[in-house]
């Protein structure tokens, strides 16, 4: 801390001194991105700007970032972060590396944002990111399986589990009732509250999982768990996988990336078959709410030498149209996410020209309470109700542990919780 | 002729001379040793102790609040209790498979012995790591070799075998197979260091193989016996790669929580509160020193017979 203030005073000394005569020189910041983000950065060109970019492998990010604070040396200028959580998770006493950016961006370019697609950068009414793409849930469809079944994609949950119902007879499956995110999506579709932040209060976590609101969307879960409907193992099993090779799987909800990154390569679905629709809301709903599953974000350092050199960096980079256009998921950015979408419309892949319509429907459907948390939501519902749905448990049974679970690790982590 | 008599205190002055000198002489070949151990032991430790009293975000004395932390930490009762159930199973296990398999080995042929136990340590060859992505595709009846005998106890998706037979069993297994080889080899040392004279004898008398296994050649080697229960006591206690690699089946066996390692890397590299971390680890090594303590001193380890 000390010799870092004392060489940045030298620093600046020699600067006012040889200054004057010497010509501006070149910033250097600092990049650490994933591989797929790395390219991205490559194309920046900007006078008086080097970038001094490192591949970083996701798994590794925060444990590299904490040891390069710790060290003092080679922290980041910019960071990639691949999991929307990392921003709040750094943004404390103990780890504080994430920069402010309220001051550094203008509103316009969160305004340009589709619908709650940011939410996942303001922590307590701070812009601390900016998101590079979205991950909202909706249906995709096998087109020619339903056609054949001569059913229609359902626009409600009950019209959702009574499909599965009859498709379920068929030995048929329409998604995992172990799968965590997918069941953050069933409980938050019908406004259950397992750690949204309570508007005006700093810190602030509503958990409460004995509400109606969340035992609806988990005794639906439970029943089509019993029938066979939802599979008690997860999208990424081979059991799964297998199922959906040999046309057992109608339709699924699924993240807007499931399309292009697992549908396409991993199930290996022909052309012509894949198509979206919107996700379902409840019969007592005007409109669905979804849930998101990842989408990844951009931040600066806080003690970076050059804040301004670093926000129009991240902004360039998470807002650029003609870059995001070949972006490997939706861009989160609106005009950017449109530019994106002609590739997918034209796409002979998927079933129709309509897909990408229906994905930029979908999300603006996104729920505001997605939003980056210090508690590791994944492992909560793994360890309890997803670990009860997998053997065979009440998912029902389960929502108070889930509870106790989310409630200790958002005290641990210095939420005020509530009910 | 007087310069050979000395007298009394000269002689054992002269003694205690000779004596001091080969002390020396110790702890020159030990010197090695005592710096490694100094290196990566003493010193990591000792400044990880230091760092366990400090607040390592402003740097200032914080006395016992980084223990009042991990103590207060709801997950920490959940991870000691895996950590601990997962220990005696493992090191109960290893204990009796290895004696036995040693024991057993020890009575057929040589050739036989040698090829077998080259084969058990074959696993240990390999890293934990590459073991545990090994094992999950062991466990999940969709894949395993042993489906067959799966399907009979009604077990459908990798979730039945695991939570029906446990997690600390799921990682006593993989640890057990890792590690076992190479304990059978050094017992095999141990074994072919029994004199044969004493086998000889006991044979005479009367002493049937199962009779000269556990009577004779059993108290013979109980010091390696006990060596082994103390570091399997301290390498499982300090389970780490297991848990954090059985999360690659994603879903139900994600548990970035499950051991106590696991919580002290969490802190540090998660929460970035390094002082937490350091205070977890002191109580990790403490503990496993106490018990490596006890056992030494009160088994007489180092009693000479």
């Amino acid at each position: 801390m000390n010799t870092s203030k004392v060489l940045k005073y030298a620093t600046l000394a020699v600067g006012t001194i040889t200054g004057s005569a010497a010509v501006a020189q070149d910033i250097t910041l600092n990049v650490w991105a994933d591989s797929v983000r790395v390219p991205m950065f490559e194309t920046y060109d900007k006078d008086g700007v080097d970038l001094n970019i490192t591949t970083i492998s996701a798994p590794d990010l925060v444990a590299k970032i904490q040891l390069a604070m710790q060290a003092g040396t080679e922290v980041p200028d910019v960071v990639f972060f691949n999991n929307v959580s990392y921003t709040s998770l750094l943004a404390t006493r103990r780890s504080n590396f994430v920069l402010d950016l309220s001051d550094l961006i203008p509103q316009e370019v969160e305004d340009a944002y589709s619908t709650n697609a940011n939410t996942v950068c303001e922590i307590d009414g701070k812009l601390m990111c900016l998101r590079n793409d979205v991950a909202q849930f909706h249906i995709w469809y096998n087109a020619p399986l339903i056609e054949e079944l001569g059913e229609t994609l359902p626009t409600t949950w009950e019209e959702y589990e009574a499909f599965g119902a009859r498709v379920a007879e068929k030995g048929m499956s329409i998604g995992s009732a172990t799968q965590e995110f997918p069941m953050m999506n069933f409980l938050a579709s019908s406004g259950c509250n397992f750690a949204a932040p309570v508007e005006g209060e700093e810190n602030t976590l509503r958990i409460d999982l004995s509400t109606e609101a969340c035992l609806r969307p988990a005794e639906m879960v439970d029943r089509m768990a019993e029938n066979g409907s939802l599979a008690r193992v997860g999208l990424f099993d081979p059991a799964f996988a297998e199922l959906y090779r040999n046309n057992k799987v109608p339709f699924l909800l699924g993240p807007s990336w499931f399309a292009e990154h697992v549908i396409r390569p991993s199930f290996g679905a022909p052309e012509g078959q894949t198509g979206a629709a919107l996700p379902p809301r409840w019969a007592d709903q005007d409109q669905p709410t979804t849930w998101h599953w990842g989408g990844g974000t951009y931040a600066g350092w806080r003690n970076t030498e050059h804040p301004e050199a670093v926000a129009d960096l991240i902004e360039w980079v998470a807002t650029d149209v003609t870059l995001q256009t070949t972006a490997v998921t939706m861009p989160a950015h609106e005009a950017s996410s449109v530019a994106w979408g002609a590739a997918i419309a034209a796409d002979p892949w998927y079933a129709n020209d309509q897909t990408y319509n229906v994905m930029l429907e979908a999300v603006q459907f996104s729920d505001v309470n997605y939003v980056s948390l210090r508690i590791n939501l994944e492992a909560a519902f793994a360890g309890t109700v997803g670990k009860a749905a997998a053997t065979g448990e009440s998912v029902v049974g389960a929502l108070p542990a889930l509870e106790q679970e989310l409630t200790n690790q958002a005290k641990l982590n210095g939420y005020t919780v509530v009910k | 002729m007087t310069t050979l008599l000395l007298s009394q205190e000269e002689r054992e002055r002269a003694e205690k001379k000779a004596r001091r000198r080969n002390i020396g002489y110790s702890y020159l070949f030990l010197l090695p040793y005592l710096i490694l151990l100094a290196m990566f032991g003493v010193i990591p430790i000792s400044y990880a102790f230091g760092l366990s009293f400090i607040d390592t975000i402003d740097y200032v004395f914080y006395g016992a609040a980084n223990y009042e932390f991990v103590f207060s930490d709801f997950r920490i009762v959940r991870s000691l209790t895996n950590v601990l159930t997962f220990v005696a199973l493992w090191v109960t296990l290893t204990i009796l498979g290895v004696v036995t398999l040693s024991l057993m080995l020890d009575n057929i042929g040589k050739r036989a012995a040698g090829t077998l136990r080259t084969l058990y340590f074959l696993p240990g060859a390999i890293s934990t790591s590459a073991l545990v992505v090994l094992w999950i595709f062991v466990l999940d009846p969709a894949v395993s070799p042993f489906q067959g005998i799966m399907h009979v106890f009604g077990w459908e998706t990798l979730a039945d075998t695991v939570f029906t037979i446990g997690m600390p069993a799921v990682f006593m297994l993989m640890a057990f197979f890792t590690g076992a080889g190479g304990w059978i080899v050094v017992f095999g040392g141990a074994l072919s260091g029994i004199s044969t004279d004493v086998v000889e004898a006991a044979r005479v008398d009367g002493a049937n193989r199962a009779q000269l296994a556990l009577r004779i050649k059993l108290p013979l080697i109980w010091r390696s016996v006990i060596l082994m229960g103390i570091l399997s006591f301290a390498a499982g206690m300090q389970i780490f790669v297991e848990p954090q690699l059985m999360g690659m089946a994603r879903g139900p066996f994600t548990m970035p929580d499950w051991s106590l390692n696991q919580m002290a890397y969490l802190y540090a590299f998660n929460m970035g509160d390094f002082g937490a971390s350091a205070a977890l680890s002191s109580l990790l090594v403490g503990f496993s020193i106490s018990i490596a303590l006890v056992v030494i001193f009160k088994t007489k380890f180092y009693d000479i017979d």
